[in-house]
């Protein structure tokens, strides 16, 4: 069992990139649609 | 099918089952059957989180509506990833120090018993009635193309998994649900490799995207903002948010899933893997359906996916008609294969409408002949594809993923219905003191009582296709409101046991009137209505009845 289960390390960084992955996926998709539409 | 592709099957089922039992060693304690002893790996964790949301209905439903619409089913998910991170910050810690086994445990020590039991109550009814949609899903459209009985094909879902649920509990389930990814990931993206050996035989690469395209196949975002269409950008992005906090953070079958994992960076990082992966994984499905779509330019499809009534069609007096129209269809179908080799937009696009309308009368001859008012085949092309055109081994390998999704959605679900049973129910309200073995028998017990439900539910549903939609907007009803009661729990401190009923009730009234009045408000909208007005009047309630807030812990 984890001795340290409630470890609490700040993620800031992960979530800024959850949400630039997220803005690059919509503007691909948005580009992809208009390229071939 | 071939028998190289019943074996296949076979082995996987067997698989399994065998892993499964394997999986019950350290399970003789509650912490151990319900929570794996909170020792999972976060990347276990994250893939079975994902697994749980991934039904059959998923892969055969999403492909279908891809074949038929294309891309733009993406935007349901467009709330997913800012609901993991919200979820990260909020429920995840709360939840994990807090050492409880159901989500609603923790509203008893915010609020009362009263909350605990009626929001554990309506998850019960909501995941019940959901499991077994569940099931009857891909039992009807297995039983159609692989020649079974209805009851059969639940059978052959739902035994496999209650065993290895029964007996191995959370850990069973989560080791089985990653298996079951890899086996989604691997036959889907098998699926796209031979859909693309066989399309570039017939077109080039960057043409078969614009015969995609021409038809709006491609157009994945939608930024009109419109409440009576389902998939815009606005109803995924707001609308979805809420949905996927409702799922994620007050379900007991996706809570459950992160309570197992080893610490609270662990169970972040699991619901942050479904944040960067989810979407992309859909694509992955979407992509397969419109890839569907272009092979069946070059490749002549049936007029109808679903063949569960030819026999009948063919001895009624629609037989005729029937029959003329698949003529047409075949005319229609060559004229849009001729003019998407020869690039001739115009052509094509109009030789796709007359197929499109054809497909339309068929199916209303088939409904006036049938009297099967719900007919559609949406979820039979890509089985139809499967058995028709993929090779040998690979048929096993993705019927084998189908009935992957299947148990691994189930599976959590169940298992869920049994923990809320036995924890909110059983030991809070009958037994208090029993034994660790006490209570594990009867959540074994309570899983198999469950599961046999679900397969009785799941039974009847498959003869009932408006019932499968009225159990998904049953679903929609609760969960907004449920995510009201927490937050109220959680992000408030005014708020009180009184507010967060009347704030539930209220929630809950507020969705079935816009469901009855306003019809055409799309259903991913439901869930903002209801926490919203659960919190609005939630909180009213609880200022007027004043701050008795309930702290600390209570007798479970």
């Amino acid at each position: 069992m984890n001795p340290e289960p409630d470890h609490d390390t700040p993620m800031t960084g992960r979530y800024v990139k959850v949400i630039v992955l997220q803005v690059v996926i919509l503007v691909l998709l948005w580009i992809f649609g208009r390229l071939f539409s | 099918m071939h028998f190289i592709d019943w074996l296949v099957v076979v082995a996987y089922i067997g698989w399994v089952i065998v892993d499964g039992l394997r999986r019950s060693k350290g399970t003789d304690k509650v912490d151990g059957y319900l929570l794996a002893n909170r020792s999972l790996p976060w990347w276990a964790v994250g893939l079975s989180v994902m697994a749980t949301q991934m039904s059959a209905v998923t892969m055969v439903g999403t492909t279908g509506q891809a074949y038929l619409t294309g891309l733009r089913f993406v935007q349901f998910y467009f709330g997913l990833p800012l609901a993991m991170i919200i979820l990260s910050l909020t429920v995840v810690p709360f939840f994990t120090r807090a050492r409880v086994y159901t989500a609603y445990e923790y509203l008893e020590r915010r609020f009362d018993v009263r909350v605990r039991s009626l929001t554990s109550l309506l998850f019960l009814f909501a995941r019940a009635a959901a499991l077994g949609v569940t099931l009857a899903a891909p039992a009807v459209f297995m039983s159609t193309i692989l020649g079974w009985t209805v009851p059969f094909a639940v059978l052959v879902i739902c035994v496999p998994m209650i065993v290895y649920t029964t007996i191995g509990g959370v850990q069973a389930i989560a080791w089985t649900d990653v298996k079951q990814m890899f086996i989604v990931v691997f036959g889907m993206s098998s699926a796209v490799a031979i859909l693309l050996y066989s399309i570039l035989h017939s077109v080039g690469f960057t043409q078969a995207l614009h015969l995609a395209g021409a038809t709006g196949r491609l157009q994945a975002i939608d930024f009109t903002f419109d409440l009576h269409e389902t998939y815009t950008f606005w109803s995924g992005m707001i609308g979805g948010l809420f949905l996927m906090l409702s799922y994620f953070g007050c379900d007991q079958s996706q809570v459950q899933r992160y309570l197992t994992a080893k610490s609270i960076d662990e169970a972040r990082q699991s619901l942050l893997m479904s944040a960067f992966v989810k979407i992309p994984l859909q694509l992955l499905i979407l992509s397969t359906g419109v890839l569907v779509f272009v092979f069946y330019l070059f490749q002549a499809p049936p007029m109808l996916f679903n063949r569960v009534h030819d026999a009948t069609i063919a001895s009624s007096p629609q037989a005729g008609e029937y029959a003329a129209l698949e003529r047409d269809f075949d005319g229609a179908i060559a004229a849009r294969r001729e003019a998407a080799r020869q690039g001739d937009r115009e052509s094509f696009l109009a030789s796709d409408a007359r197929v499109g309308e054809i497909r339309t009368k068929a199916t209303g001859v088939l409904k006036q002949a049938t009297g099967d008012a719900s007919y559609n085949d949406v979820n039979y092309v890509f089985p139809t594809f499967i058995l028709t055109h993929m090779p040998m081994g690979l048929v096993g390998l993705m019927i084998a993923a189908i009935f992957a999704a299947a148990m691994s959605a189930s599976g959590g679900e169940l298992n869920a219905l049994a923990t809320a049973s036995v924890i909110d129910f059983y030991r809070r309200h009958f037994v208090k003191a029993g034994s660790e073995t006490h209570y594990i028998l009867a959540s074994k017990l309570a899983t198999i009582v469950w599961g046999l439900f679900a397969c009785v539910v799941a039974t009847y549903a498959a003869n009932q296709g408006s019932l499968i939609e009225v159990v998904n907007r049953y679903g929609s009803f609760v969960y907004g409101s449920l995510l009201g009661v927490f937050i109220l729990a959680i992000l408030t401190r005014r708020a009180n046991a009184t507010g967060a009923l009347w704030g539930l009730v209220a929630g809950m009234i507020s969705v079935v009137t816009v469901a009855w009045e306003l019809p055409w408000v799309a259903y991913l909208w439901h869930n903002l209505i209801g926490a919203v007005v659960c919190v609005a009047v939630g909180m009213v309630v609880s200022v007027m009845s004043g701050s008795e807030k309930a702290e600390g812990t209570r007798q479970k």
